[in-house]
């Protein structure tokens, strides 16, 4: 046998795959930066009720108000201004103070350009201000270069008789409350069970790697192994399958592969328009709310109604020759993710073009995506065996998707949603997956650790189920094609 | 190198093919939802040894591309289990997967790709394909512009380029004009000739008596009897007339 050199022998591959998950382990931590310590948000402050506005905000002038939150953190903040319907060109200074000391916790600069006349605009903090439970507070708000006329107004809240503190302009005191929304954050248990969870999964790893490496030498086969080896000898096909899709989808129009592009650009368009125009929605940022919402379920829908078919249309070749029948469908999976990976593309065009910025977090969205596509991969094996055995499957399926669109929030806000149907939510995976992108795309915020585990979670058993079924049924398509 | 032991395989024919839920409610109420079992395969047991070259023959029916297909491992046998030692290249129909869209080149990697090839088998034989078929004018046309002979001499030319340990052949194939026909005969034969391991089923006797060494005989799933090819080929003869 041949002599291994240093990076083979079993005990450094051992500690080579541990000190990748070791470091894959801290290194997710602290790129998270302390956000999943925090559950969701939730409004602890609402006074949205607006009365009239106060006076402008100027250069000289600016407005506090004081305040206590019962929660852990603070994560955004909303505000309802007048521009007494001029166009205006300022920048708000907006910051939460600590009310005993004057340190400024946070600040956030706010364009009046993007602002609606009377209409509330909620700002996300990309970094929530903490240690704040209970302590006197207070939101500053201040322009840049607003003279006279030339300013906008925040707007006095509705007297709701519960006391929120004082409002002060240029510090003395006036009569009221502004109108305002601080959404609060309360700490959960997360290291905790991140480090916990983790240090289980790593032993196990640890107990798995060397086991199989005390397995390999007495010349045994390994589970990991043959599974890799599997996917080395089918890649090269997978790879061919995926390829055909893809060149024959438009290789007999003018403008060729520029469509992949184009297409979900100009259907991004229509349907922004139409639903735009149909229902107005309170909704920032409408458009990347709408089509991140297009994207995903679009992607979802194409990916199970192609692969649902690929048994039935591989009928051919699943008689004749000896190929892996997961390959059928999972392949669709995949030149679905191709195209997918364009309807993308158009969509961060969009997101530039609207003035989201781009976050570090963007990069998180791997991990919803990757979700997403193991989900789809169990529901196409679950849908395309079904098929076989029933012709019926197709058209009850396309109904369900229907039906599966209007009940996700795609085009409206979840808010009108009545509150029972808002908890059934939590159990539709595309909810979960459409609010994981979502979040981090419209708030550039990281999504906090139970829409994590929910997407997780529901890619997790959709998979396993779409893998017994499919293997308990497959022996037998060849009879029923 | 290839053992199968006691091979039988049912098929459960509905008297209707119900393949909707309609038909299936309309006969459960009926009360009609009956099977027939259909026996394709009866114990089937035997051996080939490596170099063999073995014929399988029988009458229309008799299970014989049941029983390739289950050592090609397409089919699961109800009953029984086949052992296959190294490679094996079923040869049962040309062009798998071919896309009419995709030139004959894109076509060569995605139907060796179907076939089981790796990329660098194709890449090694790609120049071997396509002055096999003698296409290599047309190689960059997509293939819905050949006429069905050249899609054939493709086809055949990508399908026999294997070298494999166990090589599966339904009826010897031979495709094209009369030049390409004897071409692809003399392939066909040599391949079989060649030192691997044979299956091959045929109607021809002759075929059989020249080529193969052991025959195997199927009569209605059963395995009517096996040994030398005179004896065999001699019986079946007698049996049949």
């Amino acid at each position: 046998m041949k002599k291994n050199g240093f990076i083979n022998s079993p005990i450094t591959k051992t500690a080579i795959v541990m000190l990748a998950y070791v470091l894959i382990v801290a290194l997710f931590f602290f790129a998270t930066r302390g956000a999943l310590q925090f559950g969701s948000a939730k409004p602890v402050i609402e006074e949205t009720r607006t009365d009239q506005a106060l006076g402008e905000i100027t250069r000289n002038t600016f407005y506090e108000q004081y305040f206590t939150v019962p929660s852990d953190a603070i994560s955004g903040i909303s505000l309802s201004f007048t521009t007494f319907g001029r166009e205006i060109d300022d920048i708000l200074l907006i910051s939460i103070v600590d009310g005993k000391t004057g340190k400024i916790l946070h600040s956030e600069k706010l364009s009046t350009k993007v602002l609606k006349d009377g209409s509330m605009r909620t700002i996300y903090f990309s970094k929530y201000v903490v240690d704040i439970r209970g302590k006197e507070l207070s939101l500053k708000i201040a322009s840049e270069r607003g003279i006279p006329g030339k300013a906008v107004a925040p707007f006095r809240a509705i007297a709701t008789g519960s006391t929120i503190g004082e409002l002060t302009l240029n510090s003395i005191k006036v009569d009221g409350t502004l109108s305002f929304t601080i959404y609060g954050r309360n700490l959960v248990p997360f290291t905790q069970y991140y480090f916990g969870l983790s240090s289980l999964l790593g032993i196990l790893l640890l107990v798995y790697s060397i086991r199989s490496d005390m397995r390999i030498r007495r010349g045994k086969q390994v589970g990991i192994v043959i599974l890799i080896n599997y996917f080395n000898k089918y890649a090269f096909l997978l790879t061919q399958l995926v390829g055909r899709d893809f060149k024959t989808k438009y290789k007999r129009s003018i403008l060729g592969v520029l469509w992949s592009l184009l297409n979900p650009l100009l259907m991004m368009t229509v349907q922004y328009i139409v639903f735009s125009r149909l229902f107005r929605f309170e909704i920032q940022n409408y458009a990347v709310y709408l089509l991140s919402g297009i994207v995903l379920f679009g992607f979802m829908s194409e990916a199970t109604s192609l692969s649902m078919m690929s048994i039935l249309q591989n009928a051919n070749l699943i008689n004749k020759v000896f190929v892996p029948k997961f390959i059928y469908p999972f392949s669709r999976v995949l030149s679905s993710s191709v195209n997918f990976i364009f309807a993308f593309v158009s969509l961060i065009i969009v997101v530039l073009v609207t003035g989201l910025s781009f976050s570090l977090n963007y990069f998180f969205l791997l991990y919803g995506l990757l979700c997403l596509i193991l989900f789809l991969i169990g529901l196409s094996l679950i849908l395309s065996t079904m098929m076989v055995f029933f012709h019926d499957t197709q058209f009850l399926y396309s109904i369900f998707l229907q039906i599966w669109f209007y009940l996700t929030p795609i085009f409206y806000p979840e808010e009108i949603l009545p509150d029972f149907v808002l908890q059934l939510e939590q159990f539709n995976p595309m909810y979960q997956f459409v609010k994981f992108a979502r979040t981090i795309i419209l708030q550039g915020a990281l999504p906090d650790a139970k829409s994590w585990l929910y997407c997780g979670v529901f890619a997790i058993i959709t998979l396993l189920i779409g893998i017994l079924i499919f293997n308990k049924k497959q022996n037998k398509f060849v009879l029923y094609i | 190198m290839i053992t199968l032991n006691d091979i039988s395989m049912n098929f459960t024919l509905a008297t209707d093919h119900v393949t909707n839920l309609k038909e299936f409610l309309v006969h459960m109420a009926k009360g009609k939802l009956a099977f027939r079992e259909f026996k394709a395969l009866e114990n089937i047991s035997f051996t080939v040894n490596k170099g063999e070259v073995v014929g399988i023959i029988g009458a229309n029916g008799a299970g014989k591309s049941t029983l390739l297909k289950i050592i090609s491992g397409i089919m699961t046998p109800t009953k029984g289990n086949v052992e296959v030692k190294g490679t094996i290249s079923p040869m049962l129909e040309l062009g798998a997967g071919f896309d009419p869209d995709l030139s004959a080149r894109e076509n060569i990697f995605l139907n060796g790709a179907v076939l089981g090839y790796s990329k660098s088998f194709l890449q090694s034989k790609y120049d071997e394909i396509v002055e096999f078929s003698e296409l290599a004018d047309f190689i960059e046309n997509p293939i819905r512009n050949f006429s069905s002979g050249m899609i054939m001499r493709l086809a055949f030319a990508i399908a026999t380029v294997v070298d494999p340990d166990v090589l599966i052949i339904d009826e010897i194939l031979s495709v094209g004009d009369a030049h390409f026909q004897k071409k692809s005969e003399r392939r066909m034969k040599s391949m079989i000739t060649g030192g691997t391991t044979v299956l091959l089923v045929s109607h021809s006797l002759e075929q059989i008596r020249s080529l193969c060494q052991r025959t195997v005989w199927l009569n209605k799933g059963r395995l009517q009897m096996a040994g030398r090819v005179e004896d065999v080929c001699g019986a079946y003869e007698e049996f049949e007339r």
